[in-house]
């Protein structure tokens, strides 16, 4: 089960389309060099390690831990004004980047670091559906 | 020593709010206020820096006439203006300037600006190279919450406590009671910061900076123009800057840029920390101020909480910190750096009364601009009577 929160849309590019569209399509992709073999997120064009351009799309386990987090209790951001208090956190993936997310389907008290977590997605149009985690 | 170029005048507006003045009012305000400390006229100024928006340069130059033949518009935050002082030096010794004005002005507090809980702005990116924060603005990720996630980690990882954050902010309430201009002067308890309402847990209110009107400016002049001026001048040693960010999600959140700008600036200075008779560290956050007194070396990653315990970072402590008040108690109008050079240098002038530091020969300035757990900018500077 999602949020159904009416998230603020992300400005989508060349560079992130084809990651936002995976997303849509409930698949959680990270960005693979074929260079020099390391995997980055969020994904670019040119490889940030070696700066080679050969990067493919490899799709995540959406399995991983939280880093850390925050529990957001005033934020000036008109579509979360309601949601008070909501977590942040960086997740790190099992594959190896981390990323900033929200942690759902879980009390805020009860988020915890080194908790595992598993991607979800909230669907805000058809073409767009934003990666979210809750415990695995 | 005395071959290096200096800083010779330097202003801080005394106004905290002020509802009728425009940014660049402050900034003319400001460049007037440090020209007549110095005791310079508008035409001694040949260099220009400023952290502002884009063309900034161009229209501060205009506001006050000024013909430049150096500028700097390096914007990396609240750190910008550390970076300016440093590259004015660097350019004065090269010759390309003899007096560079650094000015910086802002109505953050009057224009109700949410400095620390809006989100990243990415819609109104003119450059088109903040791409990446469309992977921040789905999660309602704020500015104090990408802070607050490093206290978090830095609690998990090394038992720091709340407490021990909120001793930083208990210390600058202190120092600023002792000065007239300081936002707010009334004493507070660790009990009144962890009482206090919460705003991006683990951080809470008094864990955060103010938010004020305000402005301030400085000026860097070359040894022959620093030897005719008001004021004793104060010496540039010297510092380094350093950039750290996501690195391809692979980073560690407690590495924070002090831990590269810390060290090469004592190696470029050959200053030993002992050698630090006050510091001037960005205090956006109770956390900021802690990880960048790890980053710069005076203790180690995983020691700043017992180390800023006892008072060491009270005016008459071992480690003098923030004798203004800080950004948690003094003035933070969105970009404080500037200020952190401002009040280092009326220490070393001994001109601060009753928050004066006794014997300061030696300050160190650290600013931190943008997003501490992410993308975020550090600068070091040292600075001698």
């Amino acid at each position: 089960m999602t949020t159904n929160w009416k998230r603020p849309t992300p400005r989508i590019t060349p560079e992130s389309k084809a990651y936002w569209k995976a997303a849509a399509d409930g698949v959680m992709t990270l960005a693979k060099c074929d260079n020099c073999g390391k995997i980055h997120h969020h994904p670019q064009a040119v490889c940030p390690f070696c700066w080679s351009s050969e990067i493919k799309a490899i799709p995540s386990s959406g399995a991983g831990s939280v880093v850390s987090f925050s529990v957001v209790h005033q934020t000036a951001v008109a579509q979360f004004r309601d949601k008070v208090p909501y977590v942040v956190a960086y997740v790190k993936l099992d594959e190896g980047p981390q990323l900033v997310t929200s942690i759902v389907n879980c009390e805020v008290d009860a988020v915890q670091i080194d908790m595992r977590v598993q991607v979800q997605f909230d669907k805000i149009s058809d073409d767009v559906a934003i990666p979210v985690f809750a415990p695995a | 020593m005395s071959n290096l170029p200096a800083i010779v005048g330097v202003y801080e507006h005394p106004l905290r709010k002020a509802p009728d003045y425009t940014p660049l009012r402050f900034i003319g305000e400001c460049a007037a206020g440090a020209l007549k400390d110095a005791g310079l006229e508008p035409g001694d100024i040949d260099g220009l820096a400023t952290a502002g928006e884009t063309m900034a340069v161009n229209y501060i130059a205009e506001y006050l006439n000024l013909r430049p033949r150096w500028f700097d518009s390096t914007a990396i935050g609240g750190s910008s203006f550390i970076s300016h002082i440093l590259h004015a030096a660097d350019a004065i010794k090269q010759g390309h300037a003899r007096a560079v004005l650094i000015v910086y002005g802002s109505t953050a507090r009057s224009s109700a600006a949410a400095l620390g809980s809006s989100s990243r702005d990415e819609v109104n990116d003119p450059s088109g190279v903040a791409d990446a924060d469309a992977f921040y603005t789905p999660y309602g990720v704020n500015l104090v919450s990408q802070y607050a996630m490093v206290a978090r980690r830095h609690m998990h990882q090394y038992g720091t406590t709340h407490e021990q954050l909120a001793e930083i902010a208990v210390t600058c309430r202190t120092h600023a009671a002792l000065n007239p201009l300081a936002r707010f002067r009334d004493p507070i308890t660790v009990e009144d910061v962890i009482a206090s309402r919460p705003i991006a847990a683990p951080l809470h209110m008094l864990d955060c900076c103010v938010i004020t009107d305000g402005g301030g400016a400085v000026i860097v002049a070359s040894p022959e123009v620093a030897r005719n001026c008001a004021k004793k001048p104060v010496r540039v040693l010297g510092g380094s800057e350093a950039t750290t960010h996501r690195e391809g999600g692979q980073h560690d959140l407690l590495d924070v840029a002090a831990r590269q700008s810390g060290p090469a600036a004592f190696a470029q200075t050959g200053l030993k920390h002992s050698e630090i008779d006050l510091c001037m560290i960005y205090d956006s956050f109770t956390i900021t101020a802690l990880t960048t007194l790890e980053g710069l070396g005076f203790c180690k990653p995983g020691e700043g909480g017992p180390f800023v315990e006892g008072g060491r970072l009270g005016i008459n402590g071992e480690l003098p910190m923030n004798p203004d008040g800080g950004a948690l108690s003094n003035h933070h109008p969105g970009r404080r750096g500037i200020f952190l050079a401002i009040e280092a240098t009326r220490q070393l002038r001994a001109e601060c009364g009753p928050r004066q530091v006794k014997d300061a020969k030696t300050a160190l300035c650290h600013g931190t601009g943008g997003y501490l757990s992410d993308r975020h900018s550090g600068v070091t500077m040292m600075l001698g009577a």
